[in-house]
């Protein structure tokens, strides 16, 4: 079989639907003359006419909106928003118009358009040509959202969109354009919407990827079989509809779920996807999203780009955690008393890796400042304590042993990113440092709300908050060792450090 | 429930929409940067009647008509607030926002970052959604999942008179960009106690509004009130449902969502907006990525159809809407589970 | 024009203002949720669509354009299922409210109200027209209000670009719901815009029957002949509040409205034009059948909920 690469597949599937079907017209700006900026039209201007070929003023709102009256009309109009980044403005066209028309009609009109977008970082193009759109349509019933990730299928699916009675967006990842290069059948074969497709056959965890992210997954999955990590690489390739039948019958197998996507992660597809197997209670272990941190825009500078970008590396790290993840259900469940109403409050601190030492000095100091978080509730009165003994929790290796004063519950990086912690019986107040994220945390103190008002919870936070982030603490860290921590200093490195009784800091 | 800070000096019942106007009225009164823009503001006083009076007192300097243009209505907004105004913008029905999503998503929300700090953008844009009010496919829509998805931005959605004056007063001060979101079925369907003086209540902070054992609702908007009569009509059967009024939809409170979720063990998201991709989604898998292993049972979302829109028909629209009896069923059998 | 056509004509005018009269009263009463009157706007849309080929021209109508929809064919009782949101609406099949016209048959693009995004789609369609030479044309017909949006530019310059077969009608009534004309734009009338991207440009008298029709066919010629689009303004008196939801004594004062009203309405006018007998029987027979299509209509079923997820998808 032929190999081309997805831009050429896309070049390929225009060009022959237009000589199949007169009513097919592609219009955008820059795909006449030039043949568009990334040459996905090209040559179609010289074959087909500028009747057919229309470059457009740049004016996305118009661009959208003349599609949309033209498939009411009975052409087949495929239209180009130049950058995703540039859709923003044609949205009232393709979810307030294009996605309503044959439900609002019920049936008597329909519109049958596609929109097609190039999408994706990893190019350096900055904030406003790497944008991921995905999520804003897929949140849109009518419309239908189609992304390849292969040359075989950018073609096979292109065709199916140009031919579907519905609208759909087209996202083409602009990083495959070119560097993605496979085989593509000869002739008319069309990829149906609606249909995932497993990428890698695998039985130990599910990744669900789309875009260049399908890429990186199988580079990712392919190093971990030498491992004896089976990954089962789904390719979405459509995101709506979705093919719930293909991602539950794999979860069912591996029941493990890690969604890869460039889209940033609160409420990118992933959301769904994660939703999805957790009302399907087909996960054994909780689900993993790697995505872009939540920040409004990629940067264009190289490292900064580079940093926040999902890639092989950071793919595979999610995957050896989540493969090596035991299941602990209900491992909670004996630390919490219904007994004790809880409130509770989340503060964000700058964090190193190796911050142990360093936090408990900062609750034994945070103690001091506040009393009532170091003491122990009765309706006939609180009992502040004198000396602060922390019950530690490392996770299910490590758990917490009891009979301190108040709890820190650490897991490190295997941890959430911000969970709450419980009050123990006896004392009025937990501290959790969630998972380190590029040198910060979150720190949630959970208090006995019959000891502790939630406003005071705040003001103990932002006391430990300054003095975890206090400079030069590594000098005072020696001091507070000595007074709170003997056994930290004194005992062989390898001891884990249990309860820690200390007096009060100065 | 909130930040009380000085003056409170007693407390007034009112409706949500009376809560939107006097809030609005006292930020007019408070800080001469605070000015109001949209459609039919002036004259009329608002389609709901929330800025009624407002032209006579504060001039049409303050108060400003525009034309019928949400796309510049929100631009010039940030132009405003670039320059130190505190504009409160109001798109008439957040139906009606689609067209200034270019201007939102792509310029108010990356203003500071893309400046790195040196621009931002403290303005409110204000605007009714949801349905239940015979408004159709263009008077009637939730817009949170479509805006929840953008960083930069801050999304509430508050339910109740007291929590829309605190988290307005909030939204003003928010030295970023604020969508403010107002489920129009409340506007005169709720009334409650408002405190008297300023306050602001924490952007950011989720609020228990019932406490319970058994299950986990987490919800907003007009739903978050049929919600809390159903989980107390399940009081009579012995069924405790804890309930959660999110009030701020960007940032999430994760915290108090987690902790409620660890005690019950059970989570029920309820929505009006359609369900895939809604913020359902997003505090589904944010709990299943947090605390799958202290659930017993799955996660379940009570939400609207999958439709592209909410009919006028009233069978259509009672069919998109979720109804109170369908939220009791979904608490008994969840705690059932 | 002819007499045939007058009458023609007189009789579109005065079945959209018995049809806008009852919806106007049963909207009042609670009987029906949504109504947008069209009172002092009908010559426009009869105007307009009197001077079109049926079956063969395309409209992207303005909301306040019943009197173009019964021109074109819609019956009272297709009015009548709208306003009631009964399922056998042709227009919205009772999903949308109440003017949110639509109809395949008719040629009637679909469209989501006086959001002026249906300005696009008439540019998309009278592009179909071209690239399909059949010789229709298009006319795209909005409000004062929705011209002051980008979506209104967008549309008028690319039909000038590309020379297509559409005609632009401004229903210039001087409010925007509440906003009055001043807070809107600045300048008088909006036929100098025409000018501004290349096409010609026709200011009306919007309550003219002849004039209105007049100005169309001029414009619709030049459009057959491969010669672009043009630009209508057509000035009128919105006589009622936008909307039944709308209460326009809080910014409108009901006895210059009245004042203008006298000389500015449409029906009035057409009246002139016909014999006073075959005037009066027309009216009566309009305001039979528009009680006769409400009746009707209100006593029509609800749509079925379980016809909700339907045509979400083909």
């Amino acid at each position: 079989m032929r190999e081309l690469t997805v831009l050429e597949a896309v070049r390929e599937a225009l060009a022959e639907e237009m000589a199949r079907d007169p009513r097919v017209i592609v219009m955008g700006e820059d795909v006449g003359r030039l043949g568009g900026v990334f040459r996905a039209t090209e040559g179609l201007y010289d074959r087909f006419g500028a009747q057919r070929v229309i470059d457009m003023p740049m004016a996305e709102t118009g661009i959208a909106g003349v599609a949309v009256g033209m498939a009411m009309r009975g052409l087949r109009p495929v239209a180009e928003i130049q950058f995703a980044d540039f859709i923003h403005a044609a949205m009232d066209h393709l979810v307030g118009e294009a996605a309503k028309i044959r439900w609002r009609t019920g049936g008597d009109w329909s519109c049958p358009m596609v929109l097609r977008t190039a999408y994706g970082g990893g190019f350096r193009g900055g904030p406003y040509h790497s944008q991921s759109v995905e999520a804003y349509y897929a949140h849109a019933p009518g419309l239908k959202v189609v992304a390849p990730s292969t040359p075989a299928d950018a073609k096979g699916l292109l065709l199916s969109a140009i031919r579907d009675p519905d609208p759909v967006i087209f996202l083409e990842h602009k990083r495959t354009y070119r560097a993605i290069r496979g085989p593509v059948p000869d002739g008319d074969v069309v990829v149906p919407i609606g249909k995932a497709a497993i990428a890698r056959p695998g039985s130990d965890v599910t990744v669900l990827a789309y875009g260049m992210m399908l890429h990186e997954s199988l580079a990712a999955a392919a190093t971990l079989a030498d491992e004896g990590i089976d990954v089962e690489v789904v390719d979405l390739r459509t995101l709506l509809p979705l093919d719930r039948e293909t991602i539950l019958t794999s979860l069912a197998k591996t029941r493990r779920l890690c969604v890869v996507h460039e889209d940033t992660i609160t409420m990118g597809l992933g959301a769904e996807l994660c939703a999805l197997a957790a009302e399907a209670g087909v996960l054994d272990v909780p689900p993993v999203r790697v995505a872009m941190p939540d920040i409004p825009g990629i940067p264009v500078d190289d490292v900064l780009e580079d940093a926040i970008l999902p890639n092989r590396a950071t793919i595979r790290d999610a995957l050896v955690r989540l493969a090596a993840r035991e299941r602990t259900h209900g491992a909670s469940r004996a630390a919490y008393d219904p007994a004790i109403p809880q409130a509770s409050s989340t503060i964000e601190v700058a964090l190193a890796e190796e911050h142990l030492r360093g936090a408990l000095d900062a609750v034994v100091e945070a103690c001091a400042a506040f009393p009532r978080f170091n003491a122990t509730f009765a309706w006939s009165g609180i009992t502040e304590h004198d000396g602060v003994v922390v019950d530690l929790d490392l996770g299910a290796s490590a758990p917490a042993r009891g009979g301190g004063t108040i709890t820190l519950v650490d897991y490190g990086r295997d941890g959430a990113d911000l969970a709450v912690p419980f009050v123990r019986p006896n004392q009025t107040a937990a501290l959790r440092i969630g998972a380190v994220r590029n040198g910060r945390a979150f720190v949630t103190c959970a208090v006995d709300h019959r000891a502790i008002d939630g406003s005071d919870a705040g003001r103990f936070l932002a006391a430990f908050k300054t003095a975890i982030e206090r400079p030069h603490h590594a000098e005072r860290h020696r001091y507070v060792e000595r007074q709170c921590h003997p056994e930290l200093v004194e005992g062989p490195s390898s001891a884990r450090p249990d309860a820690h009784t200390a007096g009060q800091t100065p | 429930m909130m930040t009380a800070t000085a003056q409170q000096t007693g407390a007034t019942v009112m409706t949500n929409v009376e809560a939107v106007r006097s809030t609005l009225h006292d930020a007019l009164v408070r800080d001469d940067r605070v000015l109001i823009m949209g459609e039919d503001v002036g004259a009329r006083g608002n389609v709901f009647l929330i800025t009624k009076g407002f032209l006579e007192e504060f001039g049409a300097e303050r108060i400003i008509d525009t034309p019928l243009a949400e796309a510049s209505i929100v631009g010039v907004a940030i132009g405003m607030a670039m320059e130190g105004l505190r504009p409160i913008a109001e798109i008439q029905f957040a139906d009606f926002i689609y067209p200034a999503f270019n201007q939102i998503v792509g310029e108010a929300a990356k203003t500071r970052y893309r400046s790195n700090g040196d621009y931002t953008c403290p303005m409110v844009i204000r605007t009714p959604y949801g349905g239940g009010v015979r408004g159709a496919l263009s008077h009637s829509v939730s817009i949170e999942a479509l805006f929840y998805h953008v960083p930069g931005l801050t999304i509430l959605a508050p339910s109740t008179p007291a929590d829309i004056k605190g988290l307005l007063n909030a939204a003003i001060e928010c030295p970023d960009p604020v969508l403010f979101l107002e489920h129009k079925k409340t506007y005169r369907s709720v009334k409650g106690e408002v405190p008297s003086g300023y306050y602001t209540i924490p952007i950011g902070k989720a609020d228990v509004k019932k406490t319970g054992t058994q299950v986990t609702v987490v919800s907003y908007g007009y739903n978050l009130h049929q919600a809390l009569d159903a989980a107390n009509r399940l009081e009579a059967e012995g069924i405790s449902v804890e309930v959660i009024d999110l009030r701020s939809i960007r940032p999430m409170d994760k915290t108090t969502i987690l902790a409620s979720v660890r005690k019950t063990r059970k989570l029920l998201i309820i929505h009006e907006d359609n369900k895939f991709g809604g913020i359902g989604a997003e505090i589904s898998a944010m709990v299943a990525e947090e605390a799958l292993f202290d659930l017993d049972a799955p996660i379940r979302r009570l939400c609207g159809p999958d439709v592209p829109a909410m009919g006028y028909a009233l069978t259509l629209e009672e069919e998109f809407m979720t109804s109170t009896e369908q939220m009791v069923d979904a608490m008994r059998d969840l705690a059932r589970f | 024009m002819t007499q045939a056509q007058r009458e023609r004509a007189y009789r579109a005018l005065s079945l959209a203002r018995a049809l806008d009269e009852r919806m106007w009263r049963l909207a009042r009463a609670g009987r029906a949720h949504f109504a947008v009157p069209c009172s002092g706007h009908e010559a426009i849309g009869a105007g307009y669509a009197l001077a079109l080929q049926p079956g063969l021209d395309w409209v992207s109508p303005h909301y306040r354009d019943l009197a173009a929809l019964l021109v074109l064919g819609m019956e009272p009782r297709d009015v009548m299922l709208c306003f009631f949101s009964r399922p056998s609406d042709p227009n919205a099949a009772g999903r949308q409210p109440y003017a949110h016209f639509g109809s395949r048959r008719l040629h009637v693009l679909s469209q989501q109200g006086p959001q002026p995004n249906h300005c696009s789609h008439g540019v998309g369609c009278a592009w179909g027209s071209k690239i399909l030479g059949d010789g229709s044309v298009s006319v795209i017909a909005f409000g004062d209000g929705g011209a002051q949006k980008g979506e209104v530019h967008e549309s008028m310059n690319l039909a000038a670009v590309h020379r297509l077969p559409c005609i632009f009608v401004v229903h210039r009534n001087g409010w925007t719901q509440s906003v009055r004309r001043e807070d809107e734009y600045a300048t008088e009338t909006l036929v100098a815009r025409a000018a501004g991207y290349g096409m010609p440009g026709i200011a009306v008298d919007g309550t003219d029957i002849e004039a209105m029709v007049a100005a169309t066919t001029e414009a619709v010629e030049r459009a057959r002949a491969g010669g672009g689009p043009t630009l209508i303004d057509a000035h009128c008196v919105r006589f009622l509040p936008n909307t039944s939801n709308d209460d326009d004594t809080r910014y409108r004062d009901r006895g210059a409205l009245e004042a203008d009203f006298a000389t500015g309405d449409p029906l009035v006018r057409a009246r002139a034009l016909v014999d006073p007998v075959f005037a009066q029987r027309v009216d009566d027979e309009n305001a039979a059948a528009a009680q006769e299509a409400a009746e009707w209509a209100e006593a029509q079923p609800l749509g079925d909920p379980a016809t909700v997820m339907e045509h979400a998808y083909a």
